[in-house]
């Protein structure tokens, strides 16, 4: 089980991302994957699920390669992180009936955890099938923050540019993401632009 | 020779009997199937899993736990502040039982650690120290060692051929509970890192909003002006964001102002 190369790119933009110059995303997946491989060998694979703003970003090492062959899960919900302050979960997916019950047992001292580890759920209602490896919701996260940032330079503060999008995006009838790629699309050139 | 292993004479006084050591062993085993809930990081939970490797194996005065994680520093705990001076040693100079017992996967066993000729600049520091016996049990699972607990007595000769038997059984859980830490422990820092990064590029995305609005850049080109900056301000990409963020609001907050002395 490898780092998929469609997630190794959106992993490399979010390190840059940090403020920590040696803290590498790809890495820690890397070990957490390699550690998950030797303690499970059924092992197939992750979903990270991040609620960002109301807007899910979803982290996923599985693809159509593993449609089907889950057979035992284990959910993970963590408290909200630093300055995020964003929830998030993480659900592990195995081949193996019953693989993920001594980690589950062994979970219940995590610091951070917000609620009993959740087995086999995920394997319910039709969930045994993959989207593509990758991250999900990113792109639309990208336009709403490059809208935000737009909306400031135009003289609103950032909460006041927040809910201007919000406004508008009510106004339209369109989603949130799409308001702001319009609002992006529609950016008028500038007068006189000057140096940087 | 001094100090090979399974050389040590019993003590007929160290430990207590069979059936006591057994009882100890299933205790500390029950508190690793027991641990706080909710309530622990890392270093906590290995602190408990040597707080319970002492009162598993007889003759134990402290022990310690040292993991060899991949993309970080050995994490090294202890149930005992004398641990960390012993461990400390151990590891400033790259000699001791417990480096023996993870790099040889054996368990390494020593009642005279000062005349312990298999660590001749670890055994007298330790036994200066006031440290006698070691007990150092490496932490197997099934890809290879992940670490090594490391039990310790002041005393000679604290740790017979039961002790090390009783020590070698309890580290078969204890590695199992610690490999699954570890992953928990990664998983854990997997989400919050994410979430920070997510965080950070929120504030990047804004400041090529800011960018593209005052300039007419394309994002790839406000991007690039973005690490420019970074560069050249020898700040991180997320401090230098932050403050094209920030300027951009403080200049609208200036403009809107009315004129000092007004």
């Amino acid at each position: 089980v490898d780092v998929p190369p469609e997630l190794i790119e959106g992993l490399t933009l979010l390190s840059d991302a940090l403020d920590d110059p040696v803290m590498d995303l790809e890495a820690i997946l890397s070990v957490l994957t390699d550690d998950l491989v030797s303690a499970i060998p059924s092992y197939l694979g992750l979903i990270i699920t991040l609620h960002i703003d109301g807007h899910p970003i979803i982290v996923s090492t599985l693809d159509g390669a593993s449609n089907g062959r889950a057979r035992a899960s284990l959910m993970l919900s963590l408290a909200p992180h630093g300055p995020a302050a964003a929830a998030g979960s993480v659900a592990f997916y195995s081949g193996a009936a019953g693989a993920f019950i001594e980690l589950a047992d062994d979970a219940r001292w995590i610091f951070n955890l917000t609620g009993p580890p959740v087995l086999d759920r995920h394997l319910t209602g039709g969930r045994n099938e993959f989207e593509p490896a990758g991250i999900r919701g990113l792109t639309a996260h990208t336009d709403v923050n490059q809208a935000i940032g737009v909306l400031i330079e135009e003289g609103h503060t950032p909460d006041g540019a927040r809910n201007e999008l919000a406004r508008r995006s009510a106004r339209s009838g369109r989603s949130v993401p799409e308001t702001a790629l319009q609002l992006l699309d529609d950016i008028a050139p500038p007068d006189g632009a000057a140096e940087v | 020779m001094a100090g090979q292993d399974h050389e040590s004479e019993p003590d007929p006084h160290a430990g207590p009997p069979r059936a006591a050591d057994d009882a100890a062993l299933a205790n500390s085993l029950a508190g690793l199937d027991a641990l706080s809930t909710g309530t622990l990081d890392l270093t906590e939970m290995l602190t408990q899993v040597a707080t319970f490797a002492v009162q598993a194996i007889p003759g134990a005065d402290g022990a310690g736990l040292t993991l060899l994680e991949i993309d970080r520093a050995d994490l090294i705990v202890k149930s005992e502040p004398f641990v960390r001076a012993i461990d400390e040693i151990q590891y400033g100079i790259g000699e001791g039982p417990c480096i023996s017992a993870a790099a040889s996967g054996e368990t390494k066993r020593s009642g005279q650690l000062g005349d312990d000729d298999r660590w001749p600049q670890f055994g007298p520091r330790a036994s200066e120290l006031g440290v006698h016996s070691a007990l150092s049990l490496p932490l197997l699972v099934s890809t290879g060692v992940i670490g090594a607990m490391n039990v310790y007595a002041h005393a000679p000769n604290s740790f017979d051929e039961r002790a090390q038997q009783l020590g070698e059984r309890y580290a078969v859980s204890a590695a199992l509970a610690v490999q699954n830490a570890q992953i928990l422990e990664q998983a854990a820092r997997l989400v919050g890192q994410l979430q920070a990064g997510v965080h950070g590029r929120a504030l990047i995305d804004q400041a090529i909003g800011v960018l593209r609005r005052r300039y007419g850049l394309t994002a790839d080109e406000a991007l690039q002006e973005l690490r420019e900056l970074s560069e050249k301000r020898k700040i991180s990409l997320n401090a230098t964001a932050t403050s094209v963020v920030d300027d951009a609001v403080e200049r609208f907050a200036q403009r809107s102002r009315p004129p000092a002395g007004c």
